[in-house]
């Protein structure tokens, strides 16, 4: 990429930082519709919550997965999407009026038990770490092409996961990008507006998509592979039938028993990703919180829809461009991406030349930085609160506490960071094509098979007991990292089955939740626990306030409009 | 010497406990192994290499296990106990009771859950087939022979219980009729019941049986029992200390209430004459403020409400100063559902409007800034004003509770923190004269 290019994505950057700032409310009005669960604060909230859930693998990898596999590459969109019907029917409303500010923290005081949150701090600590190294893997990607050279004797790669990995870590260890809300919301908006103005240029220069996906399902699906030394396209097996997989018909990634696995893990997931749960919290009552949902659920949606329109754009538009443009030539072979990841950033720049490559680029950069800096954050907060002020340390000054979550950052950090250097992400790709979104998917797995059934259950079964609920995440932790292991190890049939392991594992945790419960004494005092999840008075209280708060304002507002006149 | 030993007992016990554990560590540590050198990475590396690097990985995992099952370093030394409760554990041998310490249960008064955990960590100790502990009506927890009619939960069912209860001494049962037990098929036949007492107030009693004679030790029970009147006893001063807070608590927030109160009934009847509509308005706002602020309870409430303490107020008073005072409000949404001691907030602001911008000419603007730190969880609020600031020794004397009236708020505020939080909160007033004053307070999330 030359250096107009790369100019163009820092000037992309600072100006996003220079929106965050303008945009910033400076007046109380934004934060009154807040309070009173009106459109704008709910949609800001949701945008805020968008900002945090789209990682590189939502960016790139959904892309990716689309223009490898075709239609198994959109059950990622649809996943990741129906991830937040769980999240609105179950979770967001009970989640809020409890009122604490992490899972762990959550779980520790519903079962009133330190063992239950050390259990919740190791598999958060799981989760996040198998969530922060996809990210780390991206961001040496986004390098490689966006830059194409290293810095200081190290390969473009290892700068691009170095550059990421560290810069994030300066930024959240000062303190820098505190996840405020409208900073997360004016990102998502960014990253929406780029997929927007990639897929307008796209259909204003004459694509369409239900011709061009009619045009792909003509011929047999086929991807670049390794074979004797040279990258040549090779048609991928077919799991469900024995014709050639094409690109409109499922088959060409999933057998049957997959494909169900794949959006069932992605459903499951969400729910108990430690750094979105993290931030329903910013929602004044339960019920805006659901009503939040919602609107992420139509935010989400448009992205995702974009995502896979852009998938199949890349898949159809490629090949023809590649005569005349050697930088394409460079990745493709005969005219389809090696690295799938590549799609989106390819389109941007086939489209818009460098300056629509710095658009896209900077959209997933964006999107790493901000997931990363979330993952940091709840990870570190979660050890620095729940297990040195808890544990180590119960009189820890604020200082002290800063100190102790900026030495969990750091930490944290270096743990993705170094199996993301060892990691050849050309080796990946030929294992695991379009490996973002795939690896991401164990983040989910983990999450879904471990938080999430033992949260549902801690918010509707009031027998739920403490040991059962570390029961619970104990087991589904164990399934799910044993059928990722067995998984990887083990060939492409049950593999793929064995690697989107919830409906097997989440089942699994919480028949344990539930046959330790029983077998456990119910502790007393639920009651007022259990009004305090469920009950809607606070809500209906937190909304008369709210009304009234503001009626005053506009009362005063009207007494200084007179105060002239007298 | 003796300390070696110790800590060898430790160690072994360490061992047997979690060889399981130590297995299935070491297995994953070779998948792991095997997944980073052989599937991740491309070349796969040569096998003398992944080898060596499993079983220097595994020395490591054994040798650094019993220590990581001991625990940090200053942890150990602050159980001492531990390595002779870990040898206890092996041999039959009671060992002293000061082994419970920390983890004595009752230490936070007699709740059913305390005693049953008491119970099972007594039994050993005490040399009998079962214990119970009950209040003074129920048993709160049996374990041993004979649970299926000695239920926890069931009122008392001995004789001998309600006589020790009564009188305060402790009663030994040499047979199965001085234990008179109504059920026939009761296993037990002899047994020790000593009273548990907080400062001569029988509150429950301790009870060791055994099937077969002779009967367990009476001095031993009693002086278990003893033991555990102590810790309850400590329980119910922990608990009387809590109250004790709870009043001066409670009569802090009185004194800021009359406080307010006060100046805001000046402010209405400055107004009641030339601007009545504007009064009635003020009144009713204030009567809004006064409904939220007398149903509260507890020391805590969320920021949201806090909130409208502070735009009430400012609305209030913004009736007296007109265009003088101007607030603006920086404050995250994500801090709105966060959990803060009740009028801590809306007190600074006034402090601001009051001591900061009264006595400037032509007024200023006051700011309330709030974040929510997610890596330190603490609630970071800053109140800033423009207005008259102070010199260094006004400072102080406002700090140290003396001078001006309005060092009362801040001292308020800083004694009830300091008896929430002890000292996780930060309370930082920086001032200049002309220059403003800007008051930073670091909250944990509760």
């Amino acid at each position: 990429m030359s250096n107009a290019g790369l100019a163009m994505c820092v000037a992309i950057l600072a100006a996003t930082v220079g929106l965050v700032v303008l945009l910033r409310p400076r007046r109380a009005s934004t934060l009154d519709f807040y309070l009173a669960g009106q459109r704008v604060g709910v949609v800001t909230n949701a945008c805020a919550i968008c900002g945090d859930y789209l990682s590189a693998a939502s960016f790139l990898g959904v892309a990716a997965a689309v223009y490898a596999f075709g239609l198994d590459g959109v059950w990622y969109a649809t996943g990741f999407t129906a991830g937040f019907v769980p999240v609105l029917l179950f979770v967001a409303a009970p989640l809020r009026r409890f009122g604490k500010f992490s899972l762990a923290d959550f779980l520790g005081r519903r079962f009133d038990s330190e063992a239950v949150r050390l259990v919740a701090v190791g598999v958060v600590q799981l989760v996040v770490l198998s969530y922060l190294l996809p990210q780390a893997i991206a961001s040496g990607l986004t390098w490689e092409l966006l830059v194409g050279q290293g810095l200081a004797g190290l390969s473009p790669y290892a700068t691009g996961v170095l550059f990421a990995t560290v810069s994030v870590t300066g930024l959240v260890v000062v303190g820098g990008m505190r996840g405020a809300t409208w900073t997360q919301a004016v990102q998502f908006l960014f990253k929406l507006a780029a997929l927007t103005w990639l897929a307008a240029a796209v259909l204003g220069g004459g694509f369409s998509y239900s011709r061009a996906v009619a045009d792909l399902d003509a011929q047999p699906l086929a991807n670049p592979q390794v074979v004797d030394g040279t990258s040549q396209l090779v048609i991928a097996d077919n799991r469900l039938s024995d014709e050639d997989p094409t690109f409109a018909e499922p088959g060409a990634r999933y057998g049957a028993a997959g494909q169900f696995a794949l959006v069932v893990t992605l459903m499951f997931g969400t729910a108990g990703l430690p750094h979105i749960t993290n931030r329903y919290f910013t929602s004044p009552s339960g019920k805006a919180a659901r009503t939040t949902t919602v609107w992420v659920l139509g935010l989400a949606g448009a992205f995702y829809g974009l995502a896979v329109l852009l998938g199949v754009a890349a898949r159809d538009l490629l090949p023809g461009a590649v005569p005349g443009r050697p930088w394409l030539a460079a990745l493709t072979t005969d005219g389809v991406l090696r690295v799938p990841e590549h799609a989106l950033l390819a389109l941007g720049r086939l489209v818009g030349g460098e300056i629509g490559l710095g658009v896209v680029a900077s959209g997933a950069l964006l999107a790493l930085m901000s997931t990363i800096a979330g993952l940091l954050l709840a990870a570190a907060a979660s050890l620095g609160h729940d297990v040195y002020e808890r544990h180590l340390n119960p009189r820890a000054t604020p200082s002290q506490a800063v100190r102790a979550g900026r030495l969990a950052t750091g930490v944290i950090a270096l743990a993705a960071t170094l199996p993301a250097l060892a990691v050849r992400p050309e080796a990946l790709s030929t294992v695991f094509p379009s490996f973002t979104a795939t690896m991401v998917t164990w983040a989910f797995a983990l999450a879904g098979s471990a938080l999430t059934p033992v949260v549902v259950l801690a918010i509707w079964w009031p027998r739920a007991t403490a040991a059962g609920a570390a029961a619970g995440m104990l087991t589904g932790a164990v399934t799910a990292i044993g059928a990722l292991v067995g998984g990887l190890t083990s060939g492409p049939g049950a593999g793929e089955v064995l690697l989107t392991p919830t409906f097997l594992a989440a089942p699994a945790a919480a028949l344990a939740v539930i046959g330790v419960s029983l077998r456990t004494q119910v502790p007393q005092g639920l009651d007022a626990l259990w009004l305090r999840l469920h009950g809607t008075a606070a809500d209906r209280r937190a909304e008369r306030l709210a009304l009234l708060t503001i009626r005053g304002v506009r009362v005063d507002a009207g007494a200084e409009a007179e105060a002239p006149a007298r | 010497m003796r300390a070696g030993g110790l800590r060898a007992g430790g160690l072994r016990a360490g061992g047997l406990r979690g060889s399981g554990l130590l297995a299935g560590a070491v297995v994953a540590l070779w998948v792991a192994v095997y997944l980073v050198t052989q599937v991740f990475v491309d070349p796969p590396l040569p096998t003398t290499s992944t080898l060596l690097a499993g079983v220097v990985l595994s020395v490591l995992l054994i040798l650094g296990y019993p220590s990581a099952l001991r625990g940090p370093r200053q942890l150990r030394r602050g159980r001492r106990g531990g390595g002779r409760a870990g040898a206890r554990r092996g041999a039959a041998a009671p060992a002293t009771f000061l082994d419970l310490g920390p983890s004595m249960p009752l230490r936070r008064g007699l709740t059913p859950e305390a005693a049953d955990r008491t119970v099972r960590l007594l039994r050993p100790l005490l040399g009998g087939d079962a214990v119970a502990i009950t209040d003074t009506s129920r048993v709160l927890a049996y374990v041993g022979p004979g649970r299926d009619h000695h239920r926890p939960g069931q009122d008392v069912m001995t004789g001998a219980t309600a006589r020790v209860l009564a009188g305060g001494r402790t009663a030994v049962l040499h047979t199965r009729g001085e234990l008179n037990c109504p059920d026939p098929d009761c296993p037990l036949r002899t047994g020790v019941i000593a009273p548990l007492a907080i400062g001569g107030r029988i509150i429950g009693a301790l009870k060791v049986y055994r099937v077969d004679f002779p009967a367990p030790s009476a001095r031993t029970v009693e002086g278990m029992a003893g033991i555990l009147s102590l810790h309850l006893e400590l329980a119910e001063l922990d608990r009387e200390r809590g109250l004790a807070a709870d009043a001066k608590l409670n009569a802090l927030r009185s004194q800021i209430n009359p406080h307010f109160l006060f100046n805001i009934l000046n402010t209405i009847a400055s107004k009641a004459r030339t601007h009545p509509e504007e009064a009635r308005q003020l009144l009713l706002r204030l009567s809004d403020f006064f409904r939220y602020s007398t149903r509260q309870d507890g020391h805590f409430a969320d920021f949201g409400q806090e909130y409208f303490f502070v735009r009430t107020y400012v609305s209030l008073e913004q009736a007296r100063f007109g265009d003088r005072l101007h607030v603006r409000y920086d404050v995250d949404p994500q801090v709105l559902g966060v959990q803060v001691p009740v009028l801590v907030i809306q007190p600074l602001v006034e402090n601001a409007v009051k001591h900061g911008l009264a006595e400037k000419v032509g007024g200023g603007t006051v700011t309330l800034r709030a974040r929510v730190d997610p890596l330190g969880r603490m609630t970071a609020v800053t109140v800033r004003d423009d207005g008259v600031g102070m010199d260094k020794a006004t400072l102080a004397r406002v700090l140290a509770g003396e001078g001006r009236e309005g060092g009362v708020g801040l001292r308020n505020i800083s004694e009830r923190l300091g008896s929430l939080f002890g000292e996780r909160y930060r309370l930082d007033v920086r001032s200049a004269p002309q220059q403003g004053t800007t008051v930073d307070l670091l909250l944990p999330l509760a």
